[in-house]
């Protein structure tokens, strides 16, 4: 019983094998998420300094992107920016999968009157769009990335909510739970230590697949100006910011930022797709 | 019929839910909307207690919701702080904008989604990994990301169409909505062709297909009769979603092409506190929503007799 | 004293339009040391009387007794502990009724700390002699339940309901998902407990020959009403109802032509 017995840790066995589109995906992510972790380390300039000597520059030698508007160094910027755009989706993700994940388990083990109106609020928030619903909240707090994200995270909760309510309903109307219950197992118990241990594959594919949209809703919320705020910048305000220069025949900004965003996300969606169709979800 | 009343109904209690809600929220904001109002300009104490009476800014909640309620019925949205107008006009002012740039879209958004979709569908072979490669490529790009790569391209290099603004009557209206419309349509055609691919597939497998086949009717024929009509239900509901999700989209674009529509007010309102124009707008979106999602409801029942008798 | 009177126990499921009567005014006794089977069609409600026994459903009206006290369903984790002790349940499908996840060791023994304070090394010492008592070995301690056949699966659960240490058994239909052979080497089991523990079984099955080979007495359920109850013999040789001689003579046995039915 050696070699028939796939071992559960195995990473094959959990991840399934990765075809070349997948293995070049994990690669960007992985690059990618170093730059923005060592960005101070790996930036070749300060990213919020001026150089109005040498605005809107060519890719360099010293300026390996060149500069923008006011003579920045893309690149730097482009590192310095990759922190919040990558781990801000992060952010999000987490809290909204944290909200969704408990109001999915609280539907799903109270059942009765108590899901009937988790599940309505969940269809209702169904059909308000997302950027719609951060709007709402960039306006109660007010431009910056903290309010996109925690808009953001909202938003996302009824996407959660629905999926996960409706795997831990089926989840929970089995025997073993009712076995557990027999026993003596509390209610927290019986959700936190075996239905969420149960559907953590769902949770995650779920994960990844929204840290795609989230990436692209952070930017864009971002380029409308309701994101980071001056002087940081993020890919979608560079995008943003690039547009001068591309008016006038130098899309180097706007080119580099949207290019990174383009490919960062949908290596994420190509690694989204991957594991909900290992998992079947 | 009784069904569709009692649907209308909820969606109507939906509605009130949801403005109740807007409402609430706008008025637990923090900030300060005497300073938004006021702007740089400095006031006196009892200037600042003369404009909140003017505003009924210090009158209990209930009774503020209400007036305000009562005065959304009669179209009185209120007055926006920043300009100094009514918020009604000026979010009527704005909607033709709006909705000459959502109503091209989804028509833009049908006709491409629809006859991609089905194109590849009925083709065997590289039409429909063509397909999905672009597809994939659409769906992932951010809108706004489209929108600066078009302007650069067919503005700024080919120099085919304005990058910016709205035009001065409906022909240079329209010439000015070419690019804001592809680039707000292009995912949600990708999406749907997609949907309309894999229905006619699926139908194409059927087995009536194969017997109409068998039987020697045309293959353009039994497409036209049996796969198209068939893959045209679940269209519908991608294309009522789509509606929602374009005047969300509406936003980014008309703020990236400086369209003077609902969308980029909204946005506009938002980076300057104006919460009177946020709320009118806000709610502006809600009824469109509720609306469209009754639309959709009925037009489904009208098209599937599935439903119909089930009812 | 019984160890189990049901009392006059009505179970009424609200349905989408109205409600539905599952068990109607049911009572019976279980003495100690009995065992006692319930059979009846699909939906006759064998499983809903089961169900609150056990307490996983409350009774609509009626009382379940323990050793003459009232057994009430519900109740917080210590409370549902203890009646543990008092009934436990195996359920129909081992596929289902053992978390998938867990390696047969960790369910084992994650029943066996709720119910007895022992050390670490006592709790590793019990699970294995829990598994031997079912029948299995050592070596399937770390295996998930993925790995295991049906009757191992059913060996587990058979093994964590006694880490109870139950004075009462519940066993819904426990059997009725294995292979025949399987079958009689898990009733084999279930009678050398029974020996050896003295504990009392409630049967809940439509197989009767599973009835015929353990079960001392034999309660009959229609429509969730008691058609008849009886020693075994008596219902399986000469039953009383119609109903019941149906329920034997539509059983299925190898070698076993039913006889056709004319017009009824
Ligand atoms: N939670 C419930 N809600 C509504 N009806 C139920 C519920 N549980 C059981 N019923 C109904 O009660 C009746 C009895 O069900 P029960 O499961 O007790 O039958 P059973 O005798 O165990 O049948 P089987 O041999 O098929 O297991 C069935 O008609 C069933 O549909
Ligand atoms: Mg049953």
């Amino acid at each position: 019983m050696t070699a028939v017995v796939a071992a559960p840790n195995n990473p094959v066995a959990i991840f399934g094998r990765f075809s070349p589109v997948v293995v070049v995906s994990v690669l960007i992510i992985v690059v990618f998420t170093t730059a923005a972790i060592l960005a101070p380390w790996i930036a070749t300039h300060n990213p919020n300094e001026p150089d109005l000597l040498n605005t809107q520059s060519a890719p360099t030698g010293t300026n390996w992107l060149g500069t923008d508007n006011l003579g920045r160094d893309l690149f730097s910027r482009m590192v310095h920016g990759a922190r919040s755009t990558i781990f801000g989706p992060v952010l999000v993700i987490t809290v909204a999968t944290t909200l969704g994940v408990s109001i999915a388990m609280v539907a799903a083990w109270c059942g009765g009157i108590v899901d009937q109106i988790i599940a309505r609020f969940i269809d209702v928030m169904f059909s308000v769009p997302t950027i719609i619903v951060a709007l709402i909240v960039v306006m109660l707090t007010g431009a910056g990335l903290t309010g996109v994200v925690i808009g953001l995270s909202i938003a996302y909760v009824p996407y959660y909510a629905r999926l996960i309510r409706s795997a831990a309903m089926k989840e929970r109307s089995l025997p073993y739970v009712d076995a557990l219950w027999l026993e003596g197992r509390s209610g927290l118990w019986i959700v936190c230590r075996h239905i969420i241990p149960n559907i953590s594959p769902l949770i995650l594919t779920q994960s990844i697949a929204s840290l795609g949209l989230a990436i692209i809703d952070i930017t864009a919320l971002s380029f409308l100006g309701l994101g980071v705020q001056s002087p940081d910048s993020d890919w979608g305000v560079m995008v943003r910011n690039g547009i001068d220069g591309l008016l006038s025949g130098r899309p180097y900004e706007s080119l580099f930022a949207g290019l990174a965003i383009v490919l960062f996300a949908g290596s994420v969606n190509v690694l989204g797709n991957h594991l909900s169709r290992r998992f079947e979800v | 019929m009784r069904r569709i009343l009692l649907r209308i109904l909820l969606l109507l209690v939906v509605l009130f839910f949801s403005v109740f809600l807007v409402y609430t929220l706008l008025y637990l904001a923090p900030g300060d909307p005497i300073g938004a109002l006021l702007g740089p300009q400095s006031a006196t104490p009892g200037q600042v207690q003369l404009l909140r009476e003017q505003y009924g800014l210090d009158d209990p909640f209930f009774e503020r919701f209400s007036g305000w309620l009562w005065g959304v019925l009669q179209g009185d949205l209120g007055r926006s702080m920043v300009y100094q107008q009514s918020v009604f006009n000026m979010i009527l002012a704005r909607v033709p904008t709006t909705l000459l740039l959502v109503g091209l879209s989804t028509l833009f958004i049908v006709i491409i989604g629809f006859t991609w979709g089905t194109r590849a569908g009925i083709s065997r072979g590289a039409w429909s990994n063509v397909h999905l490669a672009i597809s994939t490529v659409l769906l992932s790009t951010p809108v706004f990301i489209t929108s600066v790569g078009l302007i650069y391209l067919f503005a700024v290099v080919l120099g085919w169409f304005p990058a910016f603004g709205s035009g001065s009557d409906l022909i240079t209206g329209i010439w000015h909505m070419v690019l804001p419309v592809i680039a707000l349509s292009l995912p949600a055609a990708a999406y749907l062709s997609r949907i309309t691919y894999s229905s006619v597939r699926g139908e194409l497998n059927r087995e009536h297909v194969e017997t109409a086949e068998s039987r020697g009717f045309s293959r353009g024929y039994i497409i036209r009769t049996h796969v198209v009509r068939n893959a045209l239900i679940p269209m519908v509901t991608v294309a009522g979603n789509s509606a929602v999700t374009l005047v969300a989209g509406s936003a980014i674009i008309e703020t990236i092409f400086a369209l003077d529509g609902v969308g980029s007010l909204l946005v506009r309102a938002i980076l300057q506190s104006d919460f009177a124009l946020a709320q009118g707008i806000l709610l502006f979106i809600a009824v469109f929503i509720v609306l469209v999602n009754a639309f959709v409801d009925t037009l489904y029942f009208v098209l599937d007799p599935r439903i119909r008798r089930a009812r | 004293m019984s160890i189990l009177s049901v009392r006059n126990v009505t179970k009424a499921f609200s349905v989408p339009g109205g409600s539905f009567t599952a068990v109607d005014d049911v009572s019976f006794e279980i003495e100690e040391g009995e065992s006692v089977a319930i059979v009846g069609q699909s939906g006759s409600g064998k499983t809903t009387v089961a169900r609150m026994i056990v307490g996983l459903e409350t009774p609509t009206s009626g009382q379940i007794l323990f050793r003459g006290s009232w057994r009430k369903a519900r109740g917080g984790a210590k409370a549902r502990r203890e009646k543990a002790r008092q009934v436990q349940m195996v359920f129909q499908d081992p596929y289902l009724s053992l978390d998938r996840r867990m390696s047969v060791q960790a369910i084992l023994s994650s029943s066996i700390s709720l119910f007895e304070q022992l050390s670490k090394k006592d709790i590793a010492e019990r699970t294995r002699e829990l598994l031997l008592e079912v029948g299995l070995e050592e070596h399937h301690a770390p295996m998930s339940p993925t790995q295991l056949s049906g009757g191992q699966r059913q060996r587990v659960a058979i093994a964590r309901a006694l880490a109870a240490r139950p004075d009462v058994l519940v066993l819904d239909e426990a059997v009725s998902a294995l292979d025949v052979s399987v079958q009689a080497q898990v009733l084999n089991l279930l009678s050398d407990i029974r020996e050896t523990r003295g504990t009392t079984y409630l049967f809940i099955t439509h197989d009767l020959a599973v009835v015929n080979q353990i079960c001392d007495r034999t309660i009959v359920m229609a429509e969730g009403k008691i058609m008849e109850t009886g020693p075994t013999e008596k219902i399986l040789t000469d039953p009383d109802s119609d109903y019941t001689r149906g329920l034997r003579d539509a059983l299925p046995r190898p070698g076993w032509v039913p006889k056709r039915r004319l017009a009824t």
